[in-house]
């Protein structure tokens, strides 16, 4: 029976369940601030919004969140059918490398494809060269340039889970429709599709909510989101009602996303993916075929990930050793140094958090460690800009009722500094961190916990000797997570951070968005370079192949 | 003095009533099992008295103290018992040594080491690691790490089951001898009937959260109290007093029976003759080893089970004339009724 081990009224239960109720109530806190500020709304922020930016701040949203989607699902959806129904030159080797783009963040992908197909861009200069000074090119500074970018730097997520769900599951499915005298292509139709249709529309869904926290990448494309207007309202004129009514938006846009997963995913639920599906047999292609399929992989592999990293070292290095470049400063090793903080803070609060209430899902009450633990996951599956304005209305309405009880924290709470950025990030990216290790923490049965207590070890003893050891490598994975996703994060920081806190995508944006993208090139390949770290681990992990 | 007294304790998981009412003592050096079939809550009774698992109301006392009741419980690290799993429950990370080592907190650790695995007989494997043993080895490991902080009380819980049947039997004798060696009152869970007979100084049967008999082996396989426990703790034919009366030479006289009750008769309580005018015919036989078990059909269309020697061999069809052997108190028990 799966009751936690250990219940007991006198003893040791009550910390632990505190514990585990506080910290879930301190992530779902501002998500809810922000979503009860829309009970009270205040008509003249929206009647001056809906006068000036709203109405084209609505379209703007919903045709990139419109566009990203579809590109990122006929991208993944595609490739993952390729690399798994068929078989041809230099598939295992693409079929992992197609997941490589998760570690490109979309401000650096945003602003090489500004430099490079822009309008002042070395590829329109030499279209013009050839074509005359007239000649039409696409505009890729539009929402059109921003879809591409994000369909780019997304689609691993319903590549991977398109994938994962066909080997998983489809494939024996796919083989029983063929005896059944079901054609290659009806098969597809009838029963692989529908069987992967679930795993598509979550992958979607992550893009949706990653699309929708953006508002730095949109930017370079002049594209008018509305999480570029929570953006513009909090720092120019530090509204923060005006900010968070205008985030309840981007919320009814992520819930919305949420609601058409539903919708997509009809009544099908995920099925255990234990990784003993036997597979495709893939059909080997020949000739052109083979060539063009390929070709495919590799286009997109090279134009989403080598390429751009190919430019950035070279830009990187010209401008290090170049006699045009400006070489590196110190402002490079303080960025590094502001990041480095930053991230290692988050690491060690976010993994302490999670081995807490990990563990209080075995010391403390069932129940109510259960909720917590859900609720924790709140803080990912919700937009950067949602988490980060609802902190700020928590954190100034704690600080109110602090001083007005007398207990004055001088800058402790206040906005803007860096307890309150570290909160904000360890709100987003717990989520992650505990997954690891709540599932680390499956590897160990309750009967060894029970064991544990009832020889003699209280549950901190038991934690310590017996949980932590077992559970070691999904710490480890934990932090790893956790370290990079708070590396690549840029919005919540240019929300929050402190003045004059400059981080290095802090950097790689100021710098992008004055055009010096050359100067960019260098903290933007330290970012990517960090990256890979954890997209190949995982990659590798899922790409373990049943044998 | 009484080690155990577990009075009165029900237990329920949201709407499921795991444990109605159970109550039981267990004296000094004895050996009490726990048997019913699974999900009977058994292994929450197990559980409750180990501190793992509070009671909604009731009490468990250890030694005389309570531990469990309605308001309070003690931890399971402050019990003093101990526990063995059916899955062994073994730290991977940690050496044989160290698992036996991690509850004694008192005295010489590494003498106290030393001897429970002398005891268990796996003296000098103590640098080891559990993936590095045989399912017995681990077996006998978690044996000798519950014992080694020298509990008041031993609790198994289904500690055999998944062992193969040879070595099941061996590891149980040696696991008996040890407790009885030690002292160790222990109160012993598991669904099998027949390790139940072997273990046990006194049987509780256990079906949907209760105890429906608790006695000596020899109560409750001779003696049950009702249809459930007599079909459970072993094999035996159900049949209308009448028929027989009616059919079967040697049946003393049954007081007060009613009309559809129905009398144990177990293989080994039948025995027969052949006769050519006999009623009953030999419809199956069945080769156990030692004995040969015949299937007799009485002209009713009843059928009774026969327990003989492998020296008397009867072939089937044979007509015969079904006796009770002597000795026992017929067992007169209601229908099943529903389940």
């Amino acid at each position: 029976m799966l009751t936690p081990a250990t219940r007991g009224r006198r003893g040791s239960t009550a910390p632990w369940t505190s514990a585990a109720v506080v910290v879930a109530a301190l992530v779902v806190v501002p998500v809810a601030l922000l979503t009860a500020s829309v009970l009270s709304p205040s008509t003249e922020v929206w009647a001056q919004q809906w006068r000036t930016r709203l109405p084209g701040q609505l379209v703007d949203t919903a045709v990139l969140l419109a566009g990203s989607v579809l590109g990122a699902v006929v991208l993944g959806a595609g490739l993952a059918w390729l690399v798994s129904a068929y078989d041809f030159p230099g598939r295992r080797w693409l079929s992992w490398m197609l997941v490589l783009p998760l570690a490109m963040p979309g401000y650096i992908l945003g602003f090489l494809t500004v430099a490079t197909f822009g309008r002042t861009g070395s590829v329109q200069d030499q279209w013009r060269a050839w074509f005359g000074r007239d000649a039409w090119f696409p505009d890729f500074e539009s929402t059109m340039g921003a879809i591409v970018t994000f369909s780019l730097v997304l689609y691993p997520y319903v590549f991977l889970l398109a994938r994962a769900a066909l080997r998983d599951q489809a494939a024996g499915a796919y083989q029983a429709a063929r005896v059944l005298g079901a054609g290659p292509a009806e098969a597809a139709r009838r029963v692989v599709l529908p069987m992967v249709r679930p795993a598509i529309a979550a992958g979607g869904a992550i893009v949706a909510m990653e699309t929708l926290t953006d508002f730095a990448t949109v930017q370079y494309f002049g594209v008018d989101t509305v999480s570029v207007g929570v953006f513009r309202i909090w720092r120019g004129t530090y509204d923060r009602d005006a900010a968070g009514e205008l985030a309840t938006l981007v919320l009814a846009f992520a819930l919305l996303a949420i609601g058409f997963e539903r919708v997509a995913r009809g009544r099908a639920r995920f099925a255990q993916s234990g990784g003993a599906g036997a597979g495709f047999d893939r059909r080997r292609l020949r000739g052109m075929r083979a060539a063009a399929a390929t070709a495919a992989c590799g286009l997109v592999v090279s134009v989403a990930f080598a390429a751009p990293v190919a430019q950035l070292a070279w830009w990187a290095i010209d401008e290090q050793t170049g006699p045009r470049g400006t070489p590196l400063t110190d402002e490079y090793t303080s960025y590094l140094r502001h990041s480095a903080q930053l991230v290692a803070i988050c690491v060690v609060v976010c993994v302490a958090v999670a081995v807490l209430v990990a563990n209080a899902q075995r010391f403390g009450s069932p129940r109510l460690t259960r909720w917590s633990s859900r609720a924790i996951a709140v803080g990912y599956a919700v937009p950067g800009p949602v988490v980060g304005i609802g902190v700020l209305l928590f954190t100034v309405g704690l600080d109110s009722l602090l001083e007005r009880i007398g207990l004055d924290l001088p800058g402790v709470l206040a906005t803007g500094s860096m307890v309150v950025l570290v909160y904000a990030y360890v709100v987003r990216f717990l989520g992650p961190g505990f997954g690891s290790v709540e599932s680390g923490m499956t590897q160990v049965p309750d009967e060894v916990t029970a064991s544990a207590r009832v020889l003699g070890a209280g549950p901190l003893r038991t934690m310590w000797r017996v949980h932590l050891p077992l559970a070691r490598s999904s710490l480890l994975t934990a932090a790893v997570l956790v370290a990079v996703d708070a590396l690549k994060e840029l919005p919540i920081v240019l929300l929050l951070r402190p003045f004059g806190f400059d981080t290095l995508p802090v950097w790689v944006y100021n710098l992008a968005s004055e055009s010096r993208y050359r100067q960019a090139a260098l903290p933007a390949l330290s970012i990517v370079a960090v990256a890979v770290v954890p997209v190949v681990l995982l990659s590798r992990r899922l790409d373990r192949r049943p044998t | 003095m009484t080690t155990l007294r577990v009075h009165e304790v029900c237990k329920r998981f949201g709407r499921t009533v795991a444990v109605d009412r159970v109550s039981f003592d267990l004296g000094e050096r004895e050996v009490l099992v726990l048997v019913g079939p699974s999900g009977c809550g058994k292994s929450t009774v197990l559980r409750m008295i180990a501190g793992l698992h509070t009671v909604d109301s009731g009490e468990i006392e250890l030694g005389g103290v309570t531990v469990s009741s309605t308001t309070a419980s003690v931890p399971p690290e402050r019990r003093g018992v101990g526990l063995v799993f059916q899955e062994h429950a073994l730290f991977p990370h940690l050496s044989v040594a160290a698992n036996v080592g991690f509850g004694v907190r008192r005295g010489d650790k590494h003498a106290q080491v030393d001897a429970m695995l002398q005891l268990v007989g796996l003296a000098g494997l103590g640098g080891r690691y559990p993936h590095e043993l045989s399912g017995g080895e681990r077996q006998r490991v978690a044996l000798a790490r519950a014992l080694a902080p020298e509990p008041r009380l031993l609790l198994l819980d289904e500690p055999f089951a998944s062992l193969d049947p040879n070595l099941r039997t061996r590891l149980r004798d040696d696991v008996v001898s040890i407790l009885r060696a030690t002292g160790t009152p222990a109160v012993f869970v598991t669904h099998d009937q027949g390790e139940a007979l072997a273990v046990g100084d006194r049987i509780a049967v256990m079906r949907s959260g209760s105890i429906e008999q608790i006695g000596t082996p020899e109560d409750v396989y001779h003696q049950p109290v009702d249809h459930f426990v007599a079909s459970f703790m072993g094999e035996a034919a159900f049949v209308p007093v009448k028929v027989v009366v009616d059919n079967i030479e040697g049946v003393p006289p049954v007081v007060g029976a009613e009309h559809d009750d129905l009398l144990m008769l177990r293989p080994d309580d039948v025995t027969f003759e052949v006769d050519d005018a006999g009623a009953a015919r030999v419809t199956a036989a069945e080769f156990r080893g030692s004995t040969w078990c015949y299937r007799l059909t009485l002209p009713s269309s009843h059928e009774v089970l026969s327990m003989r020697t492998h020296l008397d061999r009867v072939e089937v069809g044979a007509s015969v004339n079904p006796r009770l052997r002597v000795g026992h108190r017929p067992v007169v028990v209601k229908p099943p009724t529903g389940d």
